[in-house]
């Protein structure tokens, strides 16, 4: 029963207790229109509900903000409905695009239904639980409601990047070809030495300046083999980290981040792994090519920064799921405790790298658009002059730590990407990385 | 903008809002005709008003005043009714008033959703507030040509009728309004 009903059963019994009070038949007279209106509601009010629910979605994993489109087919196995509101529970972070997902119509008995609407939103994980049925008569003042499960889910991939080639060198690669050299002779192009010859060497490798010097010997040069990689890529996801408010958070910028180099890592052939590191620690085992960018993608897509007491810093970030001596891509904002399992990460012989994305400069940002906003609105509670001078040298000194925290970390022979994010991520990269052409990297510091 | 157009379809196509308007003037029309052939001539403007107000608040898609206004008029009718103004027309009026407000109801949830309903469902429901105003216009047609004259014991005896009518009606709803048990 609606509220109308109760409205309605009011007004009669007003009418009657008013009838009775003055003795006027007529005040009885004039409920029985309204009376009449109820129980022609309660003859026609809705039987059970039995419908059959299915849905179909377009895609179940769809770029950032790429429309999907979701149909939802509703038969109705029970008796005819006159009035039956549709409605799908759709997440409120998604955007609708098109169409609808509420419908209110009449359906006959056997008759089908469908609610076809379009959404996007933002990445993440989006579960569609199912469909809630209420049913009323024509009057809207019985209702009976009932919810049908039709599952289904939409994984929403975050954004990324084109970068270009990224180059790494870990001290030990894998034994396919790929772009990396590989530090032990064989086949490839840059020199790497001259060995004696052995029979299968191509005469044309024969090095016959040196070989001239010896009466017997030969001398063949040789090339430096290159070779694919196993890289571990490793997303922070630490709350503590990453600024987490409201409307925003850096973790996104880290997520996208880690998604492009993973896409650049794979297409260059390497062997990649992911490790999201914060309320617990999700892992994607390594792999290559498209199935494991899927894969990676799909895990990112589900990344969402969190807490645990366990899991505060670096220091229990279990190495063993990497390959020994191989390359590290921690994607962090950093803070300053990080100094160390980082430096016992390098110590283990892992080539690591850092992609920071600047939380100083973020959280600046953000607090000059609020007071911007602030300003605009006339609002009292800006802060004063005495209090924005005490936040300047509260930044300042939080950047002369990040500052030292990074000198440390370079000294020891960290690579860092500083990330201020409005910048490009590919300029940011490539500004801080530069491969000479002899293959030993050179890193430019830039502060 | 594409909600005002929806609104705009509505309010000039719509089977509903041509009816409810239709009710709402017609209603105002006999308590106003009543209460000037009674001449209470201080009530007329009131009650004018009050329906022209209705009628305003349709047209500006205001719906949360539909059951004061619904009070208000039927307080109207039932103030003219003990005045013994013409019975016929305030009875009249009684049931038109519950078909305007059951039509500004139905036009309301048609407008939660920002669409228009089917022709269909739209026919359906005015047909069946159509019934109801029928079986009403009986009741009162029944009531003045029989003349029923009842001692005030019978009087109490047909309203506790009623309350216990009520009640079961009540119950039955509210058990049919219990989710069947799961089938095996």
């Amino acid at each position: 029963m609606t509220n109308r009903f109760w409205f309605l059963g009011l007004v009669i019994y007003i009418l009657v207790f008013v009838g009775l009070w003055t003795l006027q038949g007529g005040l009885l007279l004039l409920a029985i229109p309204i009376l009449t209106y109820l129980g022609l509601a309660l003859y026609f009010s809705p039987g059970s509900l039995d419908l059959i629910v299915t849905r179909t979605i377009s895609t179940d994993n769809i770029p950032e903000n790429r429309p999907v489109t979701i149909k939802v087919t509703v038969v109705n196995h029970g008796n005819a409905l006159e009035e039956v509101l549709l409605e799908d529970l759709v997440s409120d972070r998604l955007t609708l695009v098109d169409g609808k997902t509420r419908k209110r119509l009449a359906v006959p008995a056997g008759g089908m239904v469908e609610i076809e609407y379009t959404v996007s939103g933002p990445r993440g994980k989006y579960r569609f639980e199912g469909i809630r049925a209420t049913a009323t008569d024509l009057f809207g003042i019985f209702q009976r409601q009932r919810f049908f499960p039709a599952p289904a889910s939409v994984l929403v991939f975050p954004n990324m990047t084109q970068l270009r080639q990224i180059h790494i060198r870990p001290r030990q690669t894998r034994g396919f070809a790929g772009p990396i050299l590989a530090r032990r002779g064989g086949s490839g192009v840059d020199f790497y030495g001259v060995r004696e010859y052995q029979i299968g060497d191509s005469p044309r490798r024969i090095n016959w300046r040196i070989s001239s010097r010896h009466e017997q010997e030969f001398y063949s040069n040789e090339f430096e083999q290159e070779a694919i990689a196993d890289v571990g890529l490793i997303l922070d996801s630490r709350k503590q980290t990453n600024l987490v408010r409201d409307d925003a958070t850096l973790f996104e910028y880290s997520v996208l981040a880690a998604a492009s180099i993973a896409d650049a890592v794979l297409q260059e052939g390497h062997r990649v792994s992911l490790l999201v590191y914060g309320f617990g620690m999700e892992r994607v085992y390594p792999g290559y090519g498209k199935i494991q960018k899927k894969r990676i993608m799909r895990s990112l897509a589900q990344a969402e920064p969190g807490d645990n007491y366990a899991l505060e810093s670096l220091v229990y970030l279990p190495t063993r799921l990497f390959s020994a001596r191989s390359q590290i891509i921690l994607v962090s904002p950093l803070s300053n405790d990080d100094l160390h399992p980082l430096l016992r990460l390098r110590a283990q012989g892992y080539e690591v790298m850092v992609v920071s994305p600047d939380p100083l400069d973020y959280g600046g940002r953000l607090r000059a658009q609020r007071l911007g906003i602030q300003t605009t609105r006339g609002d009292q509670s800006a802060p004063s002059d005495k209090s924005a001078d005490f936040n300047s040298l509260v930044l300042r000194l939080a950047q002369i730590e990040r500052a030292l925290l990074f000198g440390n970390l370079r000294r020891a022979g960290i690579q860092i990407v500083e990330w201020k994010v409005d910048q490009s991520l590919s300029k940011a990269l490539h500004a801080v990385i530069i491969q000479p052409s002899h293959g030993r990297m050179v890193l430019e510091m830039s502060q | 903008m594409r909600r005002i157009n929806t609104i705009r379809q509505i309010m000039f196509n719509s089977l509903t809002r041509k009816g409810l308007l239709a009710a709402i003037f017609v209603a105002t029309v006999l308590l106003t005709v009543g209460y000037v052939l009674g001449k209470l001539w201080l009530e007329v403007p009131a009650v004018f008003l009050v329906g022209i107000l209705w009628g305003v608040c349709v047209l500006r898609d205001i719906r949360w005043v539909a059951s004061l206004l619904f009070v208000v008029m039927m307080g109207a009718a039932a103030v003219g009714y003990m005045a013994r103004l013409s019975h016929l027309l305030m009875l009249a009026a009684g049931c038109t008033l519950v078909l305007a407000w059951d039509l500004h109801q139905f036009e309301g949830r048609l407008l939660d959703l920002k669409e228009q309903a089917t022709i269909e469902m739209e026919k359906n429901h005015l047909l069946r507030s159509l019934m109801v105003l029928g079986a009403s216009f009986l009741v009162i047609a029944a009531d003045s040509w029989l003349q029923i004259r009842i001692q005030f014991i019978a009087l109490v005896f047909v309203t506790v009728l009623v309350i216990l009518v009520l009640n079961q009606i009540i119950l039955l709803a509210r058990r049919a309004g219990k989710p069947a048990p799961p089938k095996e």
